[in-house]
C-alpha cells in the first residue's frame, strides 16, 4: 500500500513536473511573442557601411517582407501563433517611391502596386485587376500615382480614390515598353526600352511636352534607359542598363546634356548591369547594380563612394537589387531604429527581387566616433 | 620546355576559338542572338556578361577594399536561387525581357522573415520553381543519375535552376532555348515520371 501510494506520488510529481514545464514553456513563449510587439517585428540587424574601423555612411536598419513587419500594434493572436505578423506582403518587388510617409511598391509577382502608410501603418493594394505588369512608379505633389506598365504598354495614373485617372503613351509609338517613371515638379518623364527614349509628360493633363533619345551610344542617346531619377536641383538622371553609364539632362533647358559618367566592367569604380538609380538630397547617386548584386554610390562627378549590401549573402543581402526610395524621414518607430552613434539624414529603401529579403531600409548619414568601434 | 608552353597555349585558343565559334553560331538567329540590327552593333557577349576590367578605382569612403576582387558571379555564390537563374533574371523580370518571375500566389506560404519566401518562376500561369533542391527522393521523380546520365538537363549544385531545361547559348537549336527537344514531354519526363 505504502509501495503504491509512493508510486502514485511519483506517478503525480511527474505529471506535475511536467505541467510545470508545458506551463513554463507557454509563459515564455507568450513573454517571447509579447516582448517583440514594442519594435518592429522584422530582423532588425544593425549592420555599417563601410564596416568599422571606417567611418560608417549607411546603417542597414532592417529588412522586411510584409506592412505586419512594421506595425506591431496591429498583431493579432493568431499571427503571433503562426509565426507571422500579418498585414500585406510583398512578393516580387520592383521600383518603389516615397512621400509624405507612404511607401508605394510595385509588385509584380501580384501585379498591383502595394500603398503602404507607415505612419497609420495602413496598406491599399492599387491596380488591382487592372495592372499586368507594373515595373516602376512615382508620385507627383497631388498624390496622383503613376504606374509604368510593361504589360499594358502604358503609363497609368491612378488617382487619390484609387481609380484610373488617365493613360499617357506618346502618340504613334510602336512595340511602347515603359520601364522607369520619375516626377519633378509638374513633369513626369518615362523611359521607353523598345525606341530607347525619354518621354516628358505634364502631369496636369498628360500632354507630351519633349521626347529625346534614340538607339546609340553617342552622347545624348541611350541603349536600354532602364532608369530615371531627379537630382537635388531638377536635374535628370538617365541610367543605361546595355551600355551602363548616367546621363544628366537639363529637361528645363531643352534637354541639353550636363555631364556623363560610368564606364562598364567588373571591378570597383565600374558598373556590371545598373538597374536603378536614386538621388540623395545631399547629390549622392545611389545606382542598384544586378550585376555587382550591390547597391554602389557614386557622387555625381562619377567618383564611386562605396558599395551598400553584401551581394547574395549574409546580412543586408541584395542578390537582385530591383528598387530604390529615397526618404527624408521616418515616422516612429522605424526613425527610433536609428542607433545613438550615428546621423542619419535621410533613408533608403531598397528591394531585392529575390532572396528572404525583400525590402531593406538604411539611414545615410555620418557615423560618429564611437561607430567606429561596431555594434 | 618553352615548346610545352607554346603547344599548350596553342591548344588552348584553339579550344577557346572552338567553343565560342559553337557558341555564335548557335546563338546565331536565336531570341539571344545579339548581333541583329536591333541590338546596335553591341558588345554580343556583354549583354549577359560583365567585360573584364585591367583597373580598379579604391572607392572614396572606404578605401580598405580589397582592389584585386572582381564583382558578378563570385558575389552571388552562395545566393538562393543561384547563379543559373540570378544571372536570367538580371533582363528577365519584366524590364529587359520577358518576364520569367510570375509567381503564382497560390505557391507562396505566408511570408515572414523567418520562412522566407521560395521563388516561382513564371511560364505564363503554369510556373515552376527554381532555387530548389532537386527532389532526388520523391518517388514522382526520377533519380539524379538518371537526370543526369542524358548530359542535357542539368542541376547545378543539386538545384533545379532556369539553366536545368534552358541553355542560353542555344546549343541545341530548340525553341525558347530549351536544352532538348520537349516533343513527347520528352524534357518534361527526364525528371518528372509522369
Amino acid at each position: 500500500m505504502s509501495s503504491r501510494a509512493k508510486s502514485g506520488w511519483i506517478i503525480d510529481s511527474r505529471r506535475i513536473a511536467a505541467s510545470v514545464r508545458s506551463l513554463t514553456i507557454a509563459a515564455l513563449i507568450v513573454l517571447g511573442a509579447f516582448s517583440g510587439c514594442a519594435s518592429p517585428q522584422a530582423k532588425v540587424d544593425l549592420v555599417y557601411f563601410p564596416p568599422p574601423p571606417v567611418t560608417a555612411h549607411a546603417v542597414h536598419l532592417l529588412s522586411f517582407n510584409n506592412l505586419g513587419d512594421l506595425a506591431p500594434a496591429e498583431q493579432s493572436w493568431l499571427s503571433v501563433l503562426r509565426g507571422a505578423t500579418g498585414g500585406p506582403f510583398v512578393t516580387t518587388p520592383a521600383g518603389m517611391a516615397y512621400r509624405d510617409d507612404v511607401l508605394y511598391i510595385c509588385d509584380i509577382g501580384q501585379n498591383v502596386v502595394h500603398r503602404w502608410n507607415l505612419q497609420d501603418r495602413a496598406g491599399r493594394r492599387l491596380g488591382e485587376g487592372q495592372l499586368v505588369k507594373p515595373v516602376d512608379v512615382a508620385v507627383d505633389e497631388a498624390g496622383v500615382v503613376y504606374v509604368a506598365d510593361t504589360g499594358l504598354a502604358e503609363v497609368v495614373a491612378i488617382g487619390s480614390d484609387g481609380k484610373i485617372a488617365r493613360r499617357l503613351k506618346p502618340p504613334d509609338r510602336e512595340g511602347y515598353r515603359p520601364v522607369a517613371a520619375a516626377v519633378h515638379g509638374q513633369k513626369l518623364c518615362v523611359a521607353d526600352i523598345h525606341d530607347h527614349r525619354v518621354d516628358v509628360f505634364a502631369t496636369d493633363d498628360g500632354r507630351l511636352l519633349d521626347s529625346f533619345g534614340g538607339a546609340g551610344d553617342a552622347p545624348g542617346e541611350f541603349f536600354y534607359p532602364v532608369d530615371l531619377a531627379f537630382t537635388p536641383d531638377g536635374r535628370l538622371c538617365v541610367l543605361e542598363m546595355m551600355n551602363p553609364r548616367v546621363q544628366v539632362f537639363d529637361i528645363d533647358a531643352g534637354h541639353s546634356l550636363v555631364t556623363t559618367f560610368g564606364k562598364p566592367g567588373d571591378r570597383y569604380g565600374a558598373l556590371g548591369k545598373p538597374k536603378r538609380i536614386e538621388v540623395g538630397p545631399d547629390g549622392v547617386v545611389f545606382i542598384a547594380d544586378v550585376g555587382f548584386a550591390y547597391i554602389q554610390l557614386f557622387d555625381l562627378q562619377g567618383r564611386l563612394l562605396m558599395l551598400l549590401g553584401s551581394g547574395g549573402e549574409g546580412h543586408a543581402a541584395t542578390p537582385m537589387p530591383s528598387g530604390l526610395a529615397i526618404a527624408g524621414s521616418l515616422p516612429e518607430p522605424l526613425a527610433g531604429l536609428v542607433p545613438t552613434d550615428f546621423e542619419a539624414s535621410y533613408f533608403l529603401f531598397a528591394s531585392n527581387s529575390v532572396g528572404s529579403e525583400r525590402v531593406s531600409l538604411y539611414a545615410i548619414g555620418l557615423g560618429r566616433p564611437a561607430a567606429t568601434t561596431g555594434q | 620546355m618553352k615548346r610545352k608552353t607554346t603547344a599548350v597555349g596553342a591548344s588552348l585558343i584553339f579550344l577557346v576559338s572552338f567553343v565560342c565559334g559553337l557558341a555564335f553560331a548557335d546563338l546565331k538567329g536565336s531570341v539571344h542572338d545579339f548581333s541583329s540590327p536591333k541590338w546596335k552593333g553591341v558588345d554580343q557577349c556583354g549583354v549577359c556578361h560583365m567585360p573584364q576590367t585591367k583597373e580598379a578605382v579604391p572607392p572614396l569612403w572606404d578605401t580598405r577594399v580589397d582592389l584585386s576582387r572582381r564583382f558578378g558571379k563570385m558575389s552571388m555564390r552562395k545566393a538562393d536561387p543561384g547563379m543559373g537563374t540570378l544571372a536570367c533574371l538580371r533582363c528577365h523580370d519584366g524590364t529587359i525581357a520577358k518576364d520569367a518571375t510570375g509567381a503564382a500566389i497560390r505557391d507562396i506560404d505566408y511570408p515572414t522573415m523567418a520562412s522566407p519566401l521560395r521563388f516561382g518562376m513564371g511560364h505564363g500561369r503554369s510556373d515552376h520553381p527554381v532555387g530548389v533542391e532537386y527532389p532526388q527522393f520523391d518517388p514522382e521523380y526520377r533519380p539524379t543519375t538518371f537526370v543526369l546520365a542524358g548530359w542535357k538537363v542539368t542541376l547545378p549544385d543539386g538545384k533545379v535552376e532556369c539553366s536545368s531545361c534552358h541553355d542560353p547559348h542555344a546549343f541545341s537549336g530548340e525553341k525558347y532555348l530549351l536544352r532538348m527537344s520537349n516533343s513527347g514531354s520528352a524534357l518534361c519526363l527526364t525528371c518528372h515520371k509522369k
